[in-house]
């Protein structure tokens, strides 16, 4: 099945900072992903490109096999989009903002959309720019959704809203999940919140994607190994080591492996998703890791240099 | 699409609607006084019968009128007005409150998303520029028999000039927003542009688009016919005998007029005009002009839309 | 009808605590053979998860032999987890005794035989997941 969302060679240029360099990326679909990196590291630039407000500097990116900038008759039907804050027309009442979702999108699925919003429970004669923050965002999730796309964008969703709105949007989503199949990517600066929801990740750091891939098999594959303090060339040339760090007595090594472990001098522990991700903010790269399901290394580890 | 188009600009609308309702009826009511007026002095018997020398009823008519015909400039306000308050704003304030991001991320291309919303804006500005004219021109009936409608305001407002101010502007302001993106900056933009264009082509192009006539007679002789109720009178004036000419004599009005006049070295009078029967074309030359900087500003702006803008 | 929870930071995958919430329904007899367990969509009302890790636990489950999932019907329950017999019970309680003993012996308090007990517990785990 072709990915969803398909990236090579990517770069974005804002004057003269690169905002992408050389993001190479395969989102298989189905997927739930999340595109993860501090702010300002070009995970909206990212998101821009894939819907078609922005055009590459160099490289391509494609969805489902089209370029969204320079063939949005075919590929905007099928992409959902929620940007940042979620915009809304503020003078719009909801009603309103079906009656756009309607006019402007050929898919359109106005029931569905309608029963939403009443089982969320927002008044439909309200103006938008009068609703909770929680309340717009689903709004503007409503939209997306109702217009049955392939492939659903979200720029920080859950930024701006209280734990219990994040968990009702979360619920949202999910439910549209099930029952279509499509294929998610939200981008977030918090990842807390994304482990239950999410099957990919994308890890995006000083412009590059450090990582990408099925949560399961990043995992599986990353180590954190306790040892004598020691000089880790051996290992390295072996696996990928993602940080390190040294004390006086002992040096603790985050791994990307690329097989099972021999040497019985370090203590193997798992680790969280939390600090393989925090590992690789951290990190000054220029290149990045991908896994890709069915790879014939063991791990399924493919490194991208 | 034209759904849309129409709902975010629908107060405008409405508020359009009413401003030109109210200068309807202010037009209409003050154009009827003018026109009562002009028959009460009995200067419309007069001109009808056209030998008679009708300058003291005229005169008596221009200063009862007198408040109206130079308050009316301010309708060159409207046209700015709405480049500003409708033009500017059009792409500008999308941007800025970022509902691009939402807009243009539906179905429909940006390309589609901006000719609706220019067709309906722009269709509308001609739409109620063409209903001011012909009120305009109406109002105008009693003035246009003491003054030229050649003349530099009554021109502005009594042919299709009217129209391509009114598009030049709305074309300037959409351009403007595409340009700089923020609202209150684009409204500020567009000023400046308009008046950059429009008061140098009212004020050194208009007088040239075709030669103007150039007269000159002795000062005892008698000059050409012309009818400043009718041609447009760009300058007149005294000239001596190197070809310096002047528009102003300093001369007491104690003293005989054209012992001062020859003391002065000054030999014969000229006269700088535009013929009546030119008005056409000229109001035409001008909306030319206007139509190509609006189309100008038009390209830039889809340029701006489709190529540059995030 | 076994209603799922989700602990976010407990380190257990999410899929794996799907499946021992329903080992341990079915240890404790919530479940039995022939209960139908709840549908992906049920399930990712209840709690906010992704329908690929749902589906992922249920496959374990099958793979396991507890479960069966019939095409358009849904996941019912096969095998039952009800305790290995009391016998069994009653021979591990005496060698745990007797391990309990000899830890005494050697010297360790009480802490320390409960810091060896689970470490070496969730080593076993481990390898257990791994294999």
């Amino acid at each position: 099945m072709s990915p969803a969302l398909e990236t090579t060679h990517l770069s974005k240029r804002y004057g003269r900072t690169w905002a992408l360099q050389e993001c190479e990326l395969s989102l298989p679909a189905g997927r739930v992903a999340a595109l993860v990196g501090p702010n300002g590291a070009g995970k909206t630039t990212f998101l821009h490109l894939a819907v078609g407000l922005l055009q590459p500097t160099t490289g391509t990116i494609q969805v489902f096999g089209q370029h969204p900038s320079t063939q949005p008759q075919e590929i905007l039907p099928r992409i959902g989009f929620v940007a940042q804050d979620h915009p809304l027309y503020r003078g719009f009442t909801g009603e309103d903002m079906l009656t756009l979702g309607q006019k402007l999108n050929p898919r359109f699925d106005d029931r569905l959309a309608r029963a939403r919003m009443q089982k969320l429970g927002i008044p439909l004669q309200r103006r938008c720019g009068k609703l909770s923050g929680g309340q717009q965002a689903q709004v503007a999730l409503v939209l997306a959704l109702a217009k049955r796309p392939d492939l659903l964008l979200l720029d920080e969703p859950l930024a701006s809203l209280d734990p219990l709105a994040r968990r009702e949007f979360l619920r949202t989503l999910m439910a549209a999940v099930v029952e279509t199949g499509l294929t998610v990517l939200l981008s977030s600066h918090i990842i807390g919140d994304l482990e239950r929801v999410c099957d990919y990740l994308i890890i995006l750091s000083a412009s590059h994607v450090q990582l990408a891939g099925d949560i399961q098999d990043v995992l599986r594959a990353h180590k954190r190994l306790i040892g004598p303090r020691q000089d880790a060339a051996a290992l390295a040339s072996v696996h990928t080591v993602v940080e390190t760090s040294h004390t006086q007595r002992q040096t603790t090594l985050l791994v990307c492996t690329n097989g099972p472990i021999f040497d019985t001098s370090w203590e193997v522990q798992e680790v969280s998703l939390e600090d393989i991700v925090l590992a690789y903010l951290g990190k000054q790269v220029t290149g990045g890791l991908q896994t890709s399901p069915g790879a014939p290394e063991p791990n399924g580890m493919e490194v991208v240099q | 699409m034209i759904w849309l188009a129409w709902r975010q600009h629908r107060a405008e609308s409405f508020i359009m609607l009413g401003v030109l309702v109210l200068l309807a009826v202010f037009l209409t009511m003050t154009g009827l006084n003018m026109a009562h007026t002009f028959q009460q002095l009995g200067l419309s018997a007069c001109l009808a019968n056209g030998h008679r020398d009708c300058s003291e009823l005229e005169d008596a008519f221009q200063n009862q009128v007198r408040a109206l015909s130079s308050a009316i400039i301010w309708l060159n306000l409207c046209p700015v007005l709405l480049g500003l308050l409708v033009g500017a704003p059009l792409i500008a304030r999308e941007v800025e409150q970022g509902t691009h991001r939402l807009a243009w991320t539906q179905s429909v291309t940006r390309l589609r998303w901006l000719v609706v919303k220019l067709s309906l804006v722009l269709l509308t500005g001609f739409l109620a520029s063409g209903v001011l004219m012909a009120l305009l021109i109406w109002w105008y009936g009693p003035l246009n028999q003491v003054q030229a409608r050649f003349a530099p305001i009554a021109f502005d407002f009594q042919g299709p000039v009217l129209i391509g101010t009114t598009l030049l502007a709305l074309t300037l302001g959409i351009a403007a927003g595409a340009l700089v993106r923020r609202t209150v900056l684009a409204m500020a933009l567009t000023l400046v542009l308009f008046l950059a264009i429009r008061v140098p082509v009212e004020l050194w192009l208009r007088p040239h688009y075709q030669p103007p006539i150039v007269a000159t007679w002795a000062l005892s002789a008698s000059g050409p016919q012309v009818d400043s109720a009718d041609d447009w009178i760009i300058s007149n004036g005294w000239m001596d005998a190197q070809g310096n000419q002047t528009t102003n004599l300093s001369c007491s009005s104690t003293q005989n007029l054209q012992q001062c006049i020859q003391g002065l070295g000054y030999r014969a009078n000229f006269l700088i005009y535009q013929p009546a029967d030119r008005f056409w074309t000229f109001q035409w030359i001008e909306t030319g002009i206007y139509l190509a900087f609006s189309a100008l500003a038009l390209i830039l702006a889809v340029w701006l839309v489709r190529r540059r803008l995030t | 009808m076994i209603e799922f929870h989700l602990e976010t930071h407990s380190g257990v995958a999410p899929y794996l605590q799907i499946v021992q919430q329903v080992k341990q329904a079915l240890r404790l007899g919530l479940l039995e053979v022939g209960d139908q367990l709840p549908t992906v969509r049920e399930v990712v009302t209840q709690i906010t998860i992704n329908p690929n890790t749902v589906l992922k636990a249920y496959r374990e489950l099958e793979h396991e032999g507890l479960v069966v999932s019939r095409p358009g019907q849904g996941t019912f329950v096969q095998r039952t987890l009800a305790g290995a017999g009391l016998a069994s019970h009653a021979a591990l309680r005496r060698s745990l005794v007797r391990w309990l003993i000899s830890a005494r012996e050697a010297g360790l308090e009480e802490e320390s035989i409960l810091a060896l007990f689970l470490s070496t517990f969730q080593d076993i785990g481990k390898k257990e997941e791994t294999a």
